[in-house]
């Protein structure tokens, strides 16, 4: 029966031809814009890793805390650090304050480092935080022990990787205790002091619920001059706290470095951004696709209603030998339903080479199977429903009327 | 004749309107879809106001640098710094006016215990030369103001509703990131798209609270504006420009700098990708756009090819009539083509409507402030052009499918 089909569709090529080229295009666009959507679905469901509500950033930037500045303005921004931190620390709104290097959640600019994992080349986002941050940000600890004051003492220097790092590293092993060894692009060992892996942590997804979830790495900053003073701080919240009390930090804050630029805002406020900023192309792109499947939808109902009255003889014969209603419209139906099984078979090869040749690596292949899936159903019914009447018709054709034709 | 062809188009697009109307969704959507993408680069790319001077402008905006400094090597790519800038960017040949300027930048303000984040920028007196406001209120500052550090602004229009209702703002003062600063100027508002221009508060680089950007050369979010006397100086600009950069690396110690200035269509190509070669990759920008356009019109082409094939077996019998009676299939096929660029000529002007909807929602929106595009002139030759080349893709195929038709087939019927 479906080969039947397949060989009617052959016979009719030429006419058929145009439909299965457009079908196939149409099913490249639902594939694209479904796999984009599936991916942002399967983000949105892993973990975040940290918590945003209630939790305020505070940026500082000015002169003397660019890399290039003296000793003596280093200094300077140092002293300044340390007023800042007990002023926060010594304020009731705020539950607890963490200093962090350009890594913040949700935030735009951010400090990599690399490492060869698995043969590749990957970033890794290199957080420098003070041990206050997991109590700040709500990281969830998996396995070992967070950093803690007086780790800049020991022999090593301990960090927590996200659970995806570590898996990438040590597989299912105990990452705990193991040394970090960092390689560089041609697979040297990259000569520093001593890392050992201490703790490990759900995960750190800095760009937001709809991105990957990038590998990231944990360790406490080199604190005091000569290096260089955090220009980040995230803030614990008391729940309940005006936001009139952003107003009052700044101006605080303003009067320890008044040359420095100073702003504090919400993570929840960021995060808005993000989202609206990842949502609106997919949003255009999902529009833009519909009116172009309505379009080919609209076209398809016209041509085949077109070819109807052209099959007239053809049915008519079919209806004379016996065949019934419910078969005649099987048999259009079941034309146009091979035609998009062969288009969804083309597309869905074109579309797995992304995955096969590792195009967007952070996409995993049950995404795209996901989505191809969808779209193939999707095709499916819009080739059913641009049939369905055409096909009504076809089954209204009275064989005497139509063997009267020639 | 050519009327005569018009007339049988027309009525032939009576005939079966359900085919004509799928037909002009079709070049409707699609054309409305080029054209709102061809107007918004359109905008982007013409000299409004405040860059009536575009034409002859160009921007140094991206640098990368790679320097070696305490035994450590960096390479910085970004935007250029104030002391750079203001070292080897000035008094270029063929250079008219130039200006320093910084990159937006969010200034806050609280009212009753709300953030208000605005758009600032610090600019030099040049600055109002090369970029023409429109005031609606005073003036701007001068480089006399920049010299002296005086805390004046210039303020939007949306600025001076927020602070000061709807009252006229000048000598007043407006506080932003704890400085106060009085209004020397108030001007329409500029969105996003005039990327040189764009900002809320404008104020002198000397109200900065630090003034250490004096002292870096790069990643300070600075450009340089020259205003050439005219387009064909731009190679010299360029030139004069790279030797400044030679004198730059062996003055202080750069390995690697690279930098030009660039049109605004340059701008675009060099965002696109950011190659390490000094040319802005503009050709490709361009080959890029037609690829992608004539992507995005294959799905339309093919759709309006298939209805039009069989719309064509309708009429094998007229075909047939013509055919017997000694038209040529190049007659054929022209009239056929004719027809159908008459029918994209329709879906055309709906494509203009639908168009004019899509730009005015775009604007209501509010999704880029302040953006207001229209349709002019060019857009409209565009459409006019796309409109033809769409039906003469999307005609021939299926107009030589008729003229090679047998005559005798044709008036049968038509059948295969």
């Amino acid at each position: 029966m479906i080969r039947h089909f397949f060989k009617l569709a052959w016979n009719r090529r030429r006419a058929n031809g145009f439909i299965l080229a457009e079908l196939l295009l149409c099913f490249l666009t639902l594939g694209a814009v479904l796999t984009i959507a599936c991916f942002f679905l399967h983000n949105w469901r892993q973990p975040l890793g940290f918590e945003y509500r209630n939790v305020w950033r505070l940026d500082l930037s000015g002169g003397n805390r660019f890399e290039d500045s003296d000793d003596g303005q280093k200094a300077q921004g140092w002293a300044r650090v340390d007023q800042i931190l007990r002023l926060l620390r010594s304020r009731d709104e705020i539950e607890s304050v963490s200093p962090l290097y350009f890594n913040v959640p949700f935030g735009a600019s951010s400090m990599l480092t690399a490492n060869l994992v698995g043969g590749t080349q990957r970033r890794v986002l290199d957080n420098r935080v003070g041990p206050e941050a997991r109590e700040v940000l709500g990281l969830r600890l998996v396995a070992g022990r967070w950093l803690e004051p007086g780790d800049e003492a020991l022999a090593f220097r301990p960090v927590v990787l996200t659970r995806n790092y570590a898996r990438a590293l040590y597989g299912d092993g105990d990452p705990i205790g193991k040394t970090l060894v960092v390689r560089n692009e041609d697979g040297k060992i990259d000569k520093e002091e001593e890392r050992r892996v201490v703790g490990v942590v759900e995960a750190w997804r800095q760009y937001g619920e709809l991105s990957h979830a990038p590998l990231a790495q944990f360790s406490l900053p080199a604190w005091g001059p000569p290096h260089l003073p955090p220009g980040n701080f995230v803030l614990k919240i008391r729940p309940g706290v005006s936001p009139a009390f952003e107003e009052d930090l700044v101006r605080a804050v303003r009067r320890i470095a008044p040359d420095w630029t100073v702003s504090v805002s919400s993570l929840a406020r960021h995060r808005d951004r993000l989202l609206r900023d990842r949502l609106l192309p997919l949003l255009i792109m999902a529009t833009v696709a519909g009116f172009l499947i309505l379009m080919v939808g609209l076209g398809l109902t016209g041509v085949l209603w077109q070819s109807i009255t052209r099959r007239t003889q053809e049915i008519g014969l079919r209806r004379a030998l016996g065949a019934t209603p419910g078969q005649i419209r099987w048999q259009i139906l079941g034309e146009l339903l091979a035609l998009a099984a062969l288009a969804a078979g083309a597309g869905s090869l074109i579309i797995l080479q992304a995955p096969l040749l590792g195009i967007f690596d952070e996409v995993p292949l049950q995404v795209y199977l996901f989505a191809l899936t969808l779209a193939a159903l999707s095709l499916s019914l819009l080739v059913v429903g641009c049939g369905l009447y055409p096909s009504w018709l076809a089954t209204r054709i009275r064989p005497a009327h139509a063997l009267q034709y020639e | 004749m050519l009327l005569n062809y018009l007339k049988i188009a027309f009525k032939v697009l009576l005939r079966r309107k359900f085919f004509t109307a799928i037909s002009l969704f079709g070049i409707g959507f699609t054309l409305t879809a080029i054209l709102v993408v061809t107007a918004l680069a359109d905008y982007a790319l013409a000299p409004l106001p405040p860059e009536v001077n575009l034409d002859r402008t160009l921007q140094i905006w991206w640098m990368v640098v790679r320097q070696t400094s305490n035994g450590q090597t960096r390479e910085i790519a970004g935007s250029a710094g104030y002391a750079f800038l203001d070292r080897y960017a000035r008094d270029l040949p063929g250079v008219e006016k130039m200006s320093i300027a910084s990159d937006p930048f969010a200034a806050t303000r609280y009212v009753d215990g709300r953030t208000e984040t605005w758009t600032m920028r610090t600019t030099d007196g040049p600055y109002w030369e090369i970029l023409r406001f429109d005031f609606l209120e005073g003036g701007a500052f001068t480089e006399e103001d920049e010299r002296n550090g005086n805390r004046v602004a210039v303020i939007s229009e949306a600025a001076r509703r927020a602070f000061f209702g709807d009252r006229p703002a000048l000598g007043g003062s407006v506080e932003l990131d704890g400085q106060r600063y009085r209004v020397a100027g108030v001007v329409r508002n500029v969105d996003l798209l005039r990327a040189a221009a764009a900002a809320d508060i404008w104020a002198p680089h000397s109200t900065r609270k630090s003034q250490d950007f004096r002292r870096f050369h790069f990643a300070s979010e600075f450009s340089a504006l020259l205003l050439a006397r005219s387009r064909a100086d731009f190679p010299l600009i360029k030139t004069a420009f790279r030797s400044r950069l030679e004198l730059a690396k062996s003055q202080e110690s750069f390995e690697k700098l690279l930098g030009t200035p660039e049109t605004r269509l340059e701008q675009f190509a060099s965002a696109t990708r950011r190659t390490d070669t000094a040319e802005p990759p503009t050709r490709m920008l361009i080959g890029q756009s037609i690829g992608a356009l004539l992507l995005f019109m294959l799905l339309p082409t093919l759709n309006l090819v298939s209805i039009n094939m069989s719309r064509i077996l309708e009429r094998s019998s007229e075909i047939g009539v013509r055919k017997a009676f000694g038209a040529s299939a190049g007659h054929l096929v022209g009239q056929f083509i004719l027809e159908n660029i008459f029918l994209c000529l329709v879906g055309g002007v709906l494509a203009l409507g639908g168009t004019a909807l899509v730009l005015h929602g775009i604007a209501q929106s509010g999704l880029v402030p302040h953006l207001d595009v229209h349709l002019n002139y060019r857009v409209f030759l565009i459409a006019l052009g796309v409109a033809c080349f769409f039906g003469v893709l999307s005609g021939a195929l299926p107009a030589w499918q008729m003229s090679r038709l047998h005559p005798v087939r044709a008036l049968k019927g038509g059948a295969r």
